[in-house]
């Protein structure tokens, strides 16, 4: 009786234990269904909001006890978080703590959250209703934490896809950075063209350049110019000497025929005049100062002969026909006396002298210098007939937003493992992450990695709907044709002007309607010899030398089809409206930015010559919206009356060098 | 390590702020200069001068330096020089100018407040 | 404590466990069968600020179809689904509803006129966001005398 007895007992006691433990088991299951993370956060927030408003808010608010969530099919994302951020879009919580804060800044006012929701801008996992899950702070390998305010413009920039974006720094910057490198040469990268590439072609390159020069270029092309855009392609010895056997062997088209030019005769004072009048400067970087549209000048004696000089200011597209130096009608004299003058006083006294032995070159050496040329993708950005069709070298860079991180080999790098990290370290230094890596050292600083980081970030897999998408229409080539064509082709017009959105970017003055802003006369005097009206800026109208005539067919054909009807208006100038004007002119402080007479502010145009400048209607018109026709402008709109504009206007048009007597 | 963690640090501004700056270096600085002590390039041009930011700035509240922004220098009873850009700039800009003028008010070196605009990013 | 005592004990407490857990079981099972949120349009919606609807009319909002009505009184939302097979209908100024797919009618509040339609068209409870943006609740059904004042 014992042992059937002990056994029942041994029976009782696992059947009591296993039922403990369902019941456990169930009794845990509903403690987490009640107890979640999120019903305890908004039952917090309802304590906060019974404080903070007033019942007939508080009848208002959305009710807790559930899941908020905001479905958007279109982008497929879920995004719950408003489950737990309560206050996001109540201004009454601005100073309440995290989760229940306001949103910052007036962002959810143009991106709506039920159109945009938390995701697209954060990034995080819209489906987690706990913090952890949430992805809130970065956790390694993780897909799509939330971005930290450094890169959350990442995100901006996958909808946003203008070059420019508003209110977007770094994503700017970035964008900049990885358009001035050249990434486009070697990657596809979308939002990029192939056009924005300005480097020079080499099919005569052996004409052009001294080989000590090219030899110490392609070893470290910032060791001569630390503001070149050429990459440090890290060449061993004998791969520089290959490829400049390769490149001074690239002799297409000879140079201009200077050999009835006696040098002897050359004046380099002269030449340095040359240079000054035709404000070279605007474009050329010389000792730290001017643009940085062409080369720099600092040392180029050092680096091109003297023939391919000659030749190429006589006539720039002789060799280069894609180039954005224009061709000014310089005498044979004039080119000779600048040629000297910037071969013989622009040079760099450290440079290697020129070995007079003459030694032979194996064809060998050449050819693989070719190959050199090809492996490097230096065909990328140097456009060489033959090559064209080459393909580009690197990866194409679409989707590079998303891309698994689990793929990316860090190197041991002591780095957290995300993909904006490899990214950064890769900008920075390609050879530490492969073995052989065909990109390039650029040499890029930390904050200019970083922002290009974030510019890249933000491609991600082309999956958006188009209606999500911002973008810029991409300007249309501009092509002027006939005898005005001609002069905008020789004198470049468009590589420093605009017109519809196409050409350079240097000039402030965009062409569209400068036949309704400029009077014809002056056109014609100031494209003969450009006066100064910004006297401040380095980069000026350069001194074409053209003639009287090209002066007055461009001129013409500016103020015949370079319009805009609705400022060729008549705007009364009477006497007592210039008297007034003149008042406000004073007491609204345009002195401060404008010059009359030789006093005034450097900021804006010199208005002593405006009455022969300027045409009434485009003062008016200025005057009264200043943002409306040139963004950006630092001329603020001054909310004037019309009758105040037109005052303004009067007065403008009564000044002129021709009475005062002084000259601007 | 996390490099942007890094990148933060050292480059020392918020994103209101570099928006700040952007905007100041764009229309400011030709008058105020690059630090705004009153020396941009514009500023010997000037009667009266624009001031030095770091002795004139903590004088006033920042609703004093949006006033001038929005309004002109004109607006406070000083000199016509510093235009209006209230009807210019949208109010965002204007707000990310006063965080920049904040920035220019601390003396150099001291560290910089943990921003007021950023991600609702933790509990 | 002697056996039989003991048994008795451990045996109530494992059907009492048991039980409990079972009930815990169906519990579970039928709290599954109505999950905390769905992957669904949300049931409460901002449509847009007050202003944008001028008194003394009825818009039509397709994408989330329903009329909201500005009346002297008070705002208030109707859904322009019609009860008998789904189809949109069309407001008639004056006289109500009316469906193009089978011919039901309805009045200015929604209710049956004329069929096939079996029941009146929905009414939806309205409420004003943090961001002053009217909000419609379609899972707050209210009685054709609700109005909404902002």
């Amino acid at each position: 009786m014992r042992t059937p007895q002990r056994a029942s007992v041994r029976f009782h006691l696992a059947f009591a234990v296993l039922g403990v433990t369902f019941l456990a088991i169930f009794s845990w299951v509903f403690l987490k269904e009640y107890l979640a993370e999120w019903r305890t956060t908004q039952a917090q927030f309802d304590q906060l909001q019974r404080r903070v408003k007033d019942p007939h808010a508080l009848s208002l608010a959305a009710p807790l006890g559930e899941i908020q969530q905001i479905w958007l099919p279109d982008l497929n994302r879920v995004d719950r978080c408003p489950t737990c951020h309560l206050g996001i879009d109540d201004p009454a919580f601005v100073s309440a703590p995290e989760p229940y804060t306001t949103h910052p800044g007036a962002w959810l006012r143009t991106h709506a959250p039920d159109r945009f929701g938390c995701t697209s801008c954060h990034g995080g996992q819209g489906e987690a209703t706990d913090f952890r899950n949430a992805a809130h702070q970065p956790i390694p390998y993780w897909s799509d934490p939330m971005r930290s305010p450094q890169l959350i413009e990442a995100n901006c920039g996958a909808c946003h896809r203008e070059r420019r974006p508003r209110q977007a720094v770094w994503l700017e910057k970035g964008r900049e950075v990885i358009a001035n490198a050249g990434c486009i040469a070697c990657h596809d990268i979308p939002g990029f063209s192939l056009e924005e590439l300005r480097a020079p072609r080499l099919e005569s390159v052996g004409y052009k350049v001294r080989p000590e020069w090219l030899r110490t270029w392609l070893a470290d092309p910032k060791a001569y110019l630390a503001q070149a855009r050429m990459p440090n392609f890290r060449l061993e010895p004998p791969e520089i000497d290959s490829l400049s056997a390769f490149l001074l062997a690239q002799r297409e088209t000879a140079p201009l025929d200077s050999a009835g030019i006696d040098w002897s005769k050359a004046d380099r004072d002269r030449g340095r005049t040359v240079f000054g009048e035709a404000r070279c400067v605007t474009c050329h970087r010389l000792e730290g100062r001017g643009g940085t549209m062409g080369p720099e000048l600092t040392t180029v004696g050092s680096k091109v002969g003297r023939a391919w000089l000659f030749s190429f200011i006589k006539d720039p597209t002789h060799d280069q026909p894609g180039t954005l130096m224009l061709r000014y009608r310089f005498t044979d004299d004039q080119i000779r006396d600048l040629v000297a003058y910037l071969t013989e006083d622009l040079i760099d006294p450290g440079a290697p002298q020129a070995s007079s032995e003459v030694r032979y070159v194996e064809p060998a050496l050449i050819e693989r210098g070719r190959e050199a040329f090809v492996r490097h993708g230096c065909y990328g950005c140097h456009r060489f007939s033959g090559m064209v069709d080459l393909g580009k070298i690197g990866p194409s860079l679409l989707g590079i937003g998303d891309r698994a991180i689990e793929a990316a080999d860090f190197r041991n790098a002591a780095v957290v493992p995300s993909r904006p990290n490899w990214l950064f370290l890769k900008l920075r230094a390609p050879d530490t992450l492969a073995d052989q890596s065909r990109m390039p050292t650029f040499n890029f600083s930390e904050p200019d990695a970083a922002a290009a980081v974030v510019a890249l970030l933000s491609i991600r897999r082309a999956d958006l709907p188009v209606s999500r998408v911002t973008d810029q229409p991409r300007p249309v080539r501009y092509e002027p044709q006939g005898t005005f064509g001609a002069l905008v082709a020789r004198y470049r017009c468009l590589s420093c002007h605009q017109t519809r959105g196409w050409g350079g970017e240097l000039s402030t003055v965009p062409l569209d309607r400068i036949g309704s802003q400029l009077q014809h006369a002056y056109l014609v005097s100031y494209l003969q010899l450009p006066s100064a009206v910004r006297v401040s800026l380095e980069e000026r109208m350069p001194w074409f030398r053209m003639t009287r005539e090209e002066a007055r067919t461009l001129a013409d054909y500016l103020a015949g089809v370079f319009v805009d009807d609705s400022l060729e208006r008549p705007v009364p100038l009477d006497a007592d409206a210039a008297r007034r004007g003149a008042r406000l002119y004073q007491t609204l402080g345009c002195r401060g930015c404008h010059s009359l007479g030789g006093t005034g502010g450097y900021v804006g145009p010199d208005l002593s010559d405006s009455g022969r400048r300027l045409k009434p209607g485009w003062i008016e018109a200025w005057l009264s919206d200043p943002g409306r026709w040139k963004p950006g402008t630092l001329q603020p709109n001054y909310g004037l009356k019309p009758e105040e504009a037109r005052s303004l206007t009067a007065y403008l048009m009564t000044l002129s060098t021709d009475r005062s007597g002084s000259t601007p | 390590m996390d490099v942007f963690g890094r990148q933060a640090q050292e480059e020392g501004l918020s994103r209101i702020e570099t928006d700040g700056k952007r905007l100041f270096v764009h229309y400011c600085v030709t008058c105020h200069g690059e630090t705004g002590e009153g020396d941009g390039q514009n500023a010997s041009t000037l009667a009266p001068a624009p001031p030095d930011f770091r002795a004139s700035l903590p004088v006033h509240q920042p609703a004093y330096w949006k006033q001038i922004i929005e309004a002109g220098s004109v607006a406070v009873g000083r000199s016509p020089l510093c235009p209006p850009w209230g009807r210019t700039l949208p109010s965002d800009d204007i707000t990310a100018l006063v965080a920049y003028l904040g920035v220019l008010s601390r003396p150099a070196g001291q560290k910089p407040v943990e921003p007021a605009a950023k991600a609702p990013a933790s509990p | 404590m002697n056996d039989p005592t003991r048994r008795r004990f451990l045996f109530s407490t494992g059907v009492t466990s048991v039980v409990l857990s079972a009930c815990g079981f169906l519990g579970a099972t039928a709290r599954y069968l109505s999950p905390n949120v769905l992957y669904e349009p949300p049931h409460r919606f901002p449509i847009g600020s007050p202003e944008e609807f001028p008194p003394g009319t009825a818009t039509f909002l397709p994408e989330h179809r329903l009329f909201l009505f500005n009346n002297p009184a008070g705002f208030y939302a109707i859904s322009s689904v019609c009860t008998h097979l789904g189809c949109n209908v069309r407001h008639i100024v004056g006289e109500g509803f009316a469906c193009p797919c089978h011919g039901s009618r309805f009045d200015e509040n929604g209710q049956v006129v004329h069929g096939p339609a079996p029941e009146p068209l929905a009414w939806f409870g309205l409420s004003l966001s943090p961001r002053r943006e009217l909000v419609v609740n379609t899972r707050q059904p209210v009685q054709p005398e609700y109005r909404f004042r902002v």
